[in-house]
């Protein structure tokens, strides 16, 4: 049992390596448009607040450690998400190694998009938090805690995605125009105290929303969100995880379009 | 038990003239040495893919016993941009080997001292096709999956040609080709690939004698599509 649990981690550290090495390799820009994009979200986002005063955050919240801490949690899974049902949705080269399952690349092409902007977080936020002088985080464990839910939430959530994905794969536009929606009421440029109670109920069904309501519970010290729930995230993780991972061994039945 | 197919269906698709495998039933023992004959619009591919689990049947079951290759020399998961010691690596890695004597003994077989280092996209083709080989044959399997036998005949790859010929008599192999002279130097016994159907023979002769037989037919349909577009083509101008 333990060796094949080392086997079955080797194999994800073997792919997840690969992955990165491969990564945007037809590029010759290589990483750059992984930084750039959220930069420029972000300075879109601070120069509007210049002009909708709504947007300013509440409680003397820095407004780009404030962005940064909603807008790179939000890439890293709508990336996540994308590389897993993208991965275990389609055919790959790996597949030809009898001992790789769709399974192990999802994971691992997770894994890697994870790396990529857990270091891209760390990257933007520690200059700009230092710089704004809002460093150290209340709860370090806490952004940890947060960052590594949001990569099973993503996850669990690719997985259910590549099943629709498989069999019929315009999927994947349907669930681009839905993530740009969830994008925006998941909390990416508010907290849920600048939104009136009324709109409250319908807002926290949406368990991002949760999560980045934790990450600026977690790093500052003058926010307490009244909102954020562990259990119903672990709640909706677990169910969805479920959900995933049954349509996929399901899924393996069905040939590859 | 290298592998077992049992009443498998399989239609191939992406494919100009999709193949329609009906009813597949074969078992093929550990050790055993097997070609699967056909022509490159056969099925081939796709038969290699369910062997790998690459991908599914569209009925049936197929089942895998022992430890085999992914199909040798295929360089479809290699980084070119990459150099031989990340391949390597990587493949120490997944089939949990030593990486430093796996690389060792793949630059020694493959005889690739002098690209060590270097960009496999810098490197000569034949430098690259030995490394494809040398990278499962340095790889404990029980069984190997090739579908090309190029290591044989060149003065020059002499050595490396010698060194797979060994391992390949002292492990199972499935060959898939269009090459019956590869399947007769390698091979006990052959399927052949004809209208959907895997036909065995236990004489590899009389297996690449069938294989010879479906040209002339493979012709006679390229003969009929070509006429079929040009009365399409008539048809469309009037």
């Amino acid at each position: 049992m333990l060796s094949e649990l080392r086997t079955q981690f080797n194999i994800i550290g073997a792919l997840t390596v690969y992955d990165l090495q491969g990564q945007m390799k037809k590029y010759n820009y290589g990483y750059a448009w992984v930084i750039l994009e959220p930069m420029m979200f972000i300075a879109f986002i601070r120069l509007a607040r210049q002009f909708f005063s709504p947007l300013a955050p509440p409680n003397d919240m820095p407004p780009l450690t404030f962005y940064t801490l909603g807008i790179i949690p939000l890439f890293l899974y709508m990336d996540v998400m994308k590389e897993v049902y993208a991965a275990a949705g389609t055919s790959s080269k790996l597949l030809q190694f009898p001992r790789v399952t769709p399974v192990d690349v999802a994971i691992s092409c997770g894994l890697s998009s994870f790396c990529i902007y857990f270091v891209l977080f760390w990257i933007f936020v520690l200059p700009l938090s230092i710089y704004e002088g809002a460093w150290p985080p209340k709860n370090p464990l806490g952004v940890m805690e947060t960052l590594l839910a949001l990569w099973v939430f993503s996850v669990a959530l690719g997985f259910v995605c590549s099943a629709p994905f498989r069999v019929f794969p315009p999927t994947s536009q349907f669930i681009a125009y839905t993530n740009r929606a969830i994008r925006v009421i998941a909390g990416m440029f508010f907290v849920i105290t600048m939104i009136p109670t009324t709109f409250w109920p319908y807002l926290t069904w949406n368990p991002l929303l949760h999560l980045n309501e934790f990450m600026r519970d977690s790093w500052f010290s003058s926010y307490t969100s009244p909102i954020a729930d562990a259990g119903y995230v672990a709640e909706c993780t677990l169910g969805l995880l479920v959900l995933g991972l049954s349509l996929e061994r399901f899924m393996r039945r069905v040939p590859y379009t | 038990m290298i592998v077992d197919f049992r009443g498998v269906h399989k239609r191939t698709r992406k494919t100009i003239r999709p193949v329609v495998f009906k009813d597949l039933n074969f078992r093929i023992e550990d050790g055993a040495h097997v070609a699967f004959l056909g022509h490159v619009d056969s099925g081939l591919d796709a038969l290699i893919d369910l062997i790998c689990s690459a991908d599914a049947p569209d009925a049936g079951v197929v089942r895998r016993g022992s430890m085999i290759s992914w199909p040798i020399p295929d360089t479809g998961f290699i980084h070119k941009h990459r150099s031989i010691g990340a391949c390597t690596r990587f493949l120490a890695q997944l089939y949990e080997v030593d990486p430093k004597t796996y690389f060792s003994q793949v630059v020694e077989v493959g005889g690739l001292q002098e690209f060590v280092g270097e960009r496999l996209d810098h490197c000569p083709r034949s430098a690259v096709s030995r490394l494809a080989f040398a990278l499962g044959a340095c790889l404990p399997f029980e069984t190997f999956i090739l579908t090309n036998t190029k290591f044989e005949g060149k003065d020059d790859d002499a050595k490396f040609g010698q060194y797979m010929t060994d391992v390949l008599s002292r492990r199972g192999l499935l060959l898939a080709t269009a090459q019956g002279k590869a399947a007769q130097t390698f091979c006990d016994s052959a399927y052949v690939l004809d209208s959907g159907q895997a036909v065995y023979y236990d004489d590899v002769e009389a297996a690449i004698e069938h294989l010879d037989r479906i040209a002339p037919k493979r012709a006679d349909v390229d003969v009929a599509d070509l006429v079929e577009e040009d009365e399409g083509r008539t048809f469309d101008d009037f």
